[in-house]
């Protein structure tokens, strides 16, 4: 009986223990906030030393400052840069208001369609003809030698600028499980009556050969993971060919052996390190001062009251850590799973009316569709849109139309005070 | 007494798993479900025009100005100066008349949040083609519609009734290029030698601007002009959808306003 009464305490007291493992495991699944902050300021000197990451750890070898440090370095012709290209670090084009933000950075895009219709890459020719690009509807607005330059060929009748585009807060968006977007694009017709319905497509993952996973990066939403997204800008942007983008764009000029991003002594590549900058960042922040205002929370309301979030999603949560994502190749971490972000985007196509008639890694039905631009940040931005041909965030509004047209419809209808209030949201972004 | 030991091990038993499960580092072993389908969307209800749209009569557009302008501006005449046609290349039917702004309501019609858009065509930012490096200008300064200018109003066609549909608000006023013998027509072989092919059949506005002629078109984001060299036009793809009787009350040209030549 006495053995007994003790068995029972001992029970009691791990009862207790039972409560409090039960709370550590709800806990650790409960979805929380993620971290924001324009916190990689771009220095002259001592590259990220400034800056805080999200908390996410770090492979061996790797810290945030160095990632930042490589993101921002320039290549030059005495190295791996072109023969064509766009900018000579990442930095370039992304690094308002801090690196890893936006820039007033456009790239070309050009291509033509064949008599079905059907959108078709250019064969740019160079080198006074003597060599081509073949495939390919960037056009590089650069080049180490003049022989390299690329051209618009008269025969590309399709011409589009596109806006480079944020990476902060990057590493949330990639732990969005597909099949998450998927769902908030089966939900867009219900909640829109028909007329919203995004696009969800899948798009090859090139650290994991022959898996795909839901889009999520770039106006066509043409990567799905940040290390193919860093490759395929390490090369069509900087001209660096790297494990995952074996071959340069052309030879004209070219002095250096492919692939020409290669393990450094941390044993990772540029590529990598660009994928830990940007998955290690954090969010873009609200301006919270001005979100706290009644005109803007007021905005905020009117913001969904008449639709704008059916697309522009104020909130999803990322997967769960541990989740093992990019066809294998990358398992959710600690500091990015189970997070609420606010982009304010669902990472879908859609038809607005704006579309600029390229195709990338989608079905031909993409040409005229662009992928919802995340709003967070948005006040950063001094020109709107994917060519960044809008200046107001009122005429920014009023471009929208086919899909969005119902919902522009509510905005024309509301009064001035309503509209300035949902400025000041959108200011507050 | 037995059954009792038994539910305190199994309570050790759950408590153990529980308890390492809680203290386990290592994240849970989970995996993104495949999907199966490359590619997911579903049909909109907005769907491509059969038939081109009938021209519209002389009250549809006095309706359809009203609905979206309510009473900001004036349309000129009894019978009013309209043109349908594809203007942006969305195959869907849109209007162009010409207005002028209510001298009273010149405040709501230049206001930084007014439905519209008011651009000026022949100052219209146009990426030059071929250039290697394309540096855009200074952000331009608004424009604003004076007292008494004629005005080109262009709304944006929304699904198959197009400028008819209620829902087709996209809408903008252009300054300085209400000209002389409007019409409906095709981009010339001089324009696409300029801005290149468009991507997708489209209409142009044909018209005659200080003595010269030349078309109003639709870049991609806003309307521009382009001063056209003495050539023959192609025929235009929706005769029928221009209002023929607007032609003769286009006979009196309307006057530029002042500046408008340069």
């Amino acid at each position: 009986m006495r053995r007994f009464g003790s068995l029972a305490r001992y029970s009691c007291a791990f009862a207790l223990v039972i409560a409090v493992g039960t709370m550590s495991i709800v806990y650790s699944q409960s979805p929380t906030q993620a971290p924001t902050g324009f916190e990689t300021p771009t220095l002259e000197n001592n590259h990220g030393s400034a800056s805080v990451s999200n908390g996410m750890t770090l492979p061996a070898g790797e810290t945030f400052a160095n990632a930042q440090d490589i993101f921002e370095e320039a290549d030059g012709v005495d190295g791996s840069l072109g023969p064509v290209y766009n900018a000579r670090g990442c930095v370039d084009c992304h690094q308002n208001p801090v690196t890893g933000g936006i820039s007033q950075v456009t790239e070309l895009r050009v291509g033509h369609r064949d008599v079905f219709g059907n959108f078709v890459n250019p064969t740019i020719v160079i080198n006074n003809g003597a060599n081509s690009i073949p495939n390919r509807s960037l056009v590089n607005d650069r080049a180490i030698c003049p022989q390299a330059q690329e051209r618009v060929p008269g025969t590309e009748n399709i011409q589009a600028l596109r806006a480079s585009l944020n990476v902060l807060g990057d590493g949330f968006v990639e732990a969005i499980d597909s099949n998450t977007l998927l769902a908030i694009a089966r939900n867009q017709p219900i909640q829109s009556g028909g007329r919203i319905a995004g696009e969800f497509i899948q798009v090859p993952v090139l650290e994991a050969p022959g898996q795909i996973r839901g889009g999520r990066f770039g106006w066509k939403n043409q990567q799905a993971s940040l290390l193919s997204f860093s490759a395929d800008a390490y090369l069509n942007e900087q001209g660096v060919s790297s494990r995952l983008q074996p071959n340069d764009i052309t030879s004209v000029c070219k002095n250096t052996a492919d692939p020409e991003d290669q393990n450094d002594s941390t044993g990772m590549a540029d590529i990598d390190h660009f994928a830990n900058f940007m998955r290690a960042t954090k969010a873009p922040p609200i301006d919270a001062a001005l979100m706290a205002t009644t005109a803007a929370q007021q905005g905020k309301q009117i913001f969904s009251a008449i639709g704008c979030s059916i697309c522009h999603v104020p909130s999803i949560t990322t997967a769960p850590a541990g989740t093992v994502i990019n066809g294998g190749a990358f398992t959710v971490p600690a500091a990015l799973g189970s997070r609420v972000i606010n982009p304010y985007s669902d990472f879908l196509l859609h038809d607005v009316g704006t579309g600029d008639g390229i195709v990338q890694n989608g079905p031909q039905d993409t040409a005229n569709k662009l992928r919802t631009p995340p709003l967070w940040g948005l006040r950063t931005h001094s020109r709107l849109m994917h060519d960044l041909q809008s200046t107001t965030r009122n005429g920014a509004i009023l471009r929208h139309g086919h899909e969005a047209a119902g919902v522009i419809s509510n905005y024309q209808s509301l009064s001035t005070t309503q509209k300035n209030n949902l400025i000041t949201f959108l200011n507050a972004l | 007494m037995k059954i009792c030991v038994l539910a305190h091990v199994k309570l050790w038993l759950i408590g153990s798993v529980l308890l390492l499960m809680a203290c386990d580092a290592r994240p849970n072993r989970l995996a993104e479900k495949p999907i199966e389908s490359q590619v997911w969307a579903a049909k909109t209800a907005v769907v491509a025009p059969a038939v081109p749209s009938p021209p519209p009569t002389p009250a549809e557009i006095y309706d359809t100005v009203t609905r979206v302008l309510g009473t900001n501006v004036v349309v000129e005449g009894k019978k009013p100066v309209a043109l349908t046609g594809d203007f942006n290349g969305d195959s869907f039917s849109d209007l162009v008349v010409v207005v002028t702004p209510e001298s009273n309501k010149l405040a709501d019609i230049n206001g930084e949040l007014a439905n519209w858009q008011i651009q000026a065509p022949r100052r219209a930012y146009v990426p030059p083609r071929s250039a290697e490096v394309a540096v855009l200008p200074n952000i331009p300064r608004p424009e604003r519609v004076k007292k008494g200018e004629p005005l080109l109003l262009v709304i944006h066609g929304d699904g198959p009734s197009g400028w008819r549909d209620p829902l087709a608000r996209q809408t903008y006023l252009l300054r300085e290029v209400a000209g002389d013998s409007l019409e409906v027509g095709k981009p010339s072989a001089a324009l696409i030698r300029d801005f290149g092919q468009f991507p997708s059949a489209r209409d142009v506005i044909c018209e005659t601007l200080g003595g010269i002629p030349g078309v109003i078109y639709w870049t991609g984001a806003s309307y521009a002009w382009h001063a056209e060299e003495q050539e023959t036009r192609p025929k235009p793809r929706f005769d029928s959808a221009r209002n023929s009787t607007d032609r003769q009350a286009r006979s009196a040209s309307i006057a530029l306003p002042a500046g408008s030549s340069h």
